[in-house]
C-alpha cells in the first residue's frame, strides 16, 4: 500500500513537471528574439562565418549621411531611441548588437572583439557602402568603436565615444570600480542562484534584469536609487564573454589602442560627473591615445547619459556633429 | 539511562536505535544536514554553522532533527529533519524576512566495511523569494551522498551535493512587465506581448563537492567544517559568478553543537 503511494505520487510529480512551462520557450520570461519572431524589424548579416538576425530600427531619409547609434552592454537599443531626433540630418540607423537585446543569440565564438569589429563592418557594408558612417557609441560598444577606427579609420567621417571603459588594461586598472556587495540587489541576486541558474540564454537575460537595479556596480549618481535604463531585453552572455575576455584572474589585460593615434579627425567624448569612469578618467586615459580628441562633460549625471542628461547631450552633439 | 554510555555505544551504529531529538542552530549559507544528525543518544542537540561562500553570502539556519527508532533496514541508521532557512544579510538589509525556505529531509548512514561508511541524504525544500523581478516559489530537490570514515570521536568524508529547482513559480514583478512593452513590429504596428506567470520546469541545478570533517569535544560540544566548490553546469553560470565575485565559486562552513 505504502509502495503504491510512492507510485502514485511519484507520477503525479512527474506529471506535474512535465506541464511545467519550458523557461526557454519565447516570450515566457524576456522577449522573443528576431529568429523566433518574424515581426520584429530585422536585417540579416553574417559575421564570425555565421548568419545572424539582428533587431534593426532606422529613422530619417535614408539619403542622409548615416549615423550608427550603438548601445552598451546589458542594454539593447531601447534607452537610445530617443536619439532619433538626430534624424533630422542624418539618416540614424540602431541596432541590437548579436548577442543582445532582440537581436539573434550567438555562440562564445561569435562575440570576439574581431567579430564585433566585423560586425560594425557588416551594418557599414550595407547602410554606406560608398560613404563613410558617423558613429556613436556607449560604454563596450564605444571600445568596439575605438577597435574599429583603429582597424577601418577610412569607414570612419566622425565618432562619438560616450564614457567607453578604459581602452587598454592599465587604463582600467585605474578606474577604481569596486563592487557593492552589500546593496539588498546583489544579496537577491545571490540568493535567488539557489533556484535560478544561467542554464539558457533566457533565464540568465532574466536574471539580468536585476542586475540593471542592483548598483552592484556604482556608475551612478545615487545608487540607491539609479535613473531609469528602459531595456527590452538584457545580453547577458554577451556581457560576460566580453569581460572574461579583458580579465586575467582579476586584472585587466587587454588593448584596443592600436592605430588609434594615426586617426586624423577629431573624436568627441562623452563623460559624466558620477561615474568612475566619466569626464576625469576619460581626459586621463582614453583621450590621451587620440592625436585629436575633445570631451563633452554632463555634470550631475552618471553614467546613464542619456536618460539623464538628453537634452544637453543632444546639444553637445550637435556642437559637434558636422551636418548641424 | 547514562547518555554518554548510549552516544558511544551508539556510535557503533548497534540494531537499537533509540527516538530522541535534536535542535540544531545553523548559520551558513548551506543546508547540509550535520553528519552526526543520525547519531542517537544525544537528547536536545543545540548548535550553529557559520558558513560563507564565494558570493559572501550568510544563511541562518534553524532545524530540528530526529531518528526513527528501529527503522534500519540493511544496517542502516535513519534519521529526518526539518528546517527553515533564513538569509541573514537579505532579512537585514530588507528589513523584513519574507524570503526563506522550509526544508525536509531524510538520511541513511550504511555501514560498508570497518569505518567507511556511506551516507546518503534526501531533501525537498519549498522558498519564497520576492523580488525586483517578482515573486518565486521554488520547489527544490537534493541529494546527498557522503562517502566517510566513522571513528569513535571524529568523521571525515567526501560530501557532495546535487540540487535541483524542479520547479519555480514565478509571478512577474512590473520591471519584467516593462521590458515587454513599446515592442513594434517591421511596418511600425505595436505588438502586444506579456511575460507568463506560473511554474517553469527546471530553473536551477547545482552540485556541491568538497570535504568534511566532524570530531567531538569532550561529552557536550561537537565541530564540524565542510568546505568545497559549488559548481553550476552551464557555460554561462560559472562566468557569471566570475564576472560578480570571486574565480572560485567555494563554500566554507564551520559549526559547532552542543548537547545537555
Amino acid at each position: 500500500m505504502k509502495r503504491a503511494g510512492v507510485i502514485v505520487a511519484g507520477t503525479l510529480a512527474l506529471l506535474f513537471l512535465a506541464g511545467c512551462l519550458n523557461s526557454s520557450g519565447p516570450g515566457n520570461l524576456v522577449p522573443a528574439t528576431v529568429d523566433e519572431n518574424p515581426g520584429l524589424p530585422r536585417v540579416i548579416i553574417t559575421v564570425a562565418g555565421h548568419s545572424r538576425g539582428v533587431h534593426c530600427r532606422t529613422f530619417g531619409n535614408p539619403s542622409a549621411p548615416v549615423l550608427f547609434v550603438i548601445h552598451g552592454s546589458l542594454s539593447d537599443m531601447r534607452a537610445y531611441l530617443p536619439l532619433q531626433i538626430l534624424s533630422d540630418r542624418y539618416y540614424v540607423v540602431m541596432w541590437d548588437l548579436r548577442g543582445n537585446g532582440l537581436s539573434e543569440r550567438v555562440t562564445r565564438n561569435e562575440l570576439t572583439f574581431e567579430a564585433m569589429v566585423e560586425e560594425i563592418r557588416c551594418m557599414k557594408e550595407m547602410f554606406s557602402p560608398d560613404d563613410p558612417v558617423t558613429l556613436l557609441g556607449h560604454s563596450w560598444s564605444a571600445a568596439f568603436l575605438a577597435l574599429y577606427l583603429g582597424t577601418w579609420p577610412e569607414d570612419v567621417r566622425q565618432a562619438v565615444l560616450m564614457e567607453p571603459p578604459g581602452l587598454c588594461g592599465e587604463f582600467m586598472n585605474q578606474s577604481g570600480q569596486a563592487l557593492n556587495l552589500f546593496t539588498t540587489g546583489y544579496m537577491d541576486m545571490m540568493y535567488k542562484k539557489s533556484y535560478l541558474t544561467a542554464l539558457n540564454h533566457e533565464l540568465l537575460d532574466f536574471d539580468m534584469l536585476a542586475v540593471l537595479k542592483s548598483s552592484v556596480r556604482d556608475f551612478h549618481c545615487d545608487s540607491a536609487s539609479p535613473p531609469p535604463w528602459p531595456v527590452w531585453r538584457p545580453g547577458g552572455f554577451a556581457l560576460i564573454v566580453w569581460e572574461s575576455a579583458v580579465l586575467d584572474g582579476t586584472e585587466f589585460r587587454y588593448d584596443f589602442t592600436d592605430n588609434l593615434e594615426a586617426f586624423p579627425r577629431e573624436v568627441l567624448f562623452v563623460g559624466s560627473s558620477c561615474s568612475p569612469i566619466g569626464y576625469d578618467f576619460q581626459e586621463k586615459t582614453n583621450m590621451t591615445v587620440f592625436s585629436k580628441a575633445r570631451i563633452l562633460r554632463l555634470e550631475n549625471c552618471g553614467h546613464r547619459i542619456i536618460t539623464e542628461k538628453l537634452d544637453e547631450l543632444v546639444s553637445g552633439l550637435r556642437d559637434y556633429l558636422l551636418e548641424y | 539511562m547514562d547518555s554518554k554510555i548510549f552516544r558511544r555505544r551508539s556510535l557503533l551504529l548497534t540494531r537499537k536505535l533509540r527516538r530522541f531529538m535534536q535542535i540544531f542552530l545553523l548559520l551558513g549559507f548551506a543546508g547540509i544536514v550535520p553528519a552526526f544528525s543520525e547519531e542517537p543518544g544525544a537528547v536536545n542537540r543545540q548548535g550553529f554553522y557559520l558558513g560563507i561562500d564565494s558570493s559572501a553570502f550568510l544563511c541562518l539556519n534553524l532545524g530540528y532533527a530526529w531518528n526513527y527508532p528501529g527503522v534500519n533496514p540493511g544496517g542502516a541508521s535513519w534519521g529526518g529533519y526539518g528546517m527553515l532557512r533564513l538569509p541573514l544579510l537579505l532579512a537585514a538589509a530588507e528589513g523584513s524576512a519574507d524570503s526563506f525556505e522550509i526544508a525536509a529531509g531524510i538520511t541513511a548512514d550504511f555501514p560498508v566495511k570497518d569505518s567507511f561508511h556511506l551516507s546518503y541524504g534526501l531533501e525537498l525544500g519549498v522558498m519564497r523569494h520576492d523580488d525586483t523581478l517578482g515573486l518565486a516559489v521554488p520547489v527544490l530537490v537534493s541529494l546527498d551522498l557522503m562517502p566517510v570514515l566513522r571513528y569513535e570521536t571524529w568523521y571525515c568524508g567526501i560530501a557532495t551535493r546535487i540540487t535541483a529547482a524542479a520547479a519555480t513559480y514565478i509571478r512577474h514583478s512590473d520591471t519584467v512587465k516593462e521590458a515587454f512593452l513599446d515592442l513594434s513590429g517591421g511596418d511600425g504596428k505595436p505588438i502586444e506581448a506579456s511575460p507568463v506567470d506560473g511554474w517553469y520546469g527546471l530553473t536551477g541545478l547545482s552540485i556541491d563537492g568538497g570535504i568534511a570533517y566532524g570530531r567531538e569535544l569532550g561529552d557536550h560540544l561537537e565541530f564540524s567544517v565542510n568546505t568545497g566548490i559549488a559548481l553550476k553546469p552551464s557555460p554561462c553560470a560559472g562566468l557569471f559568478d566570475a564576472m560578480m565575485t570571486g574565480q572560485i565559486p567555494f563554500y566554507l562552513e564551520t559549526g559547532c553543537f552542543y548537547s545537555p
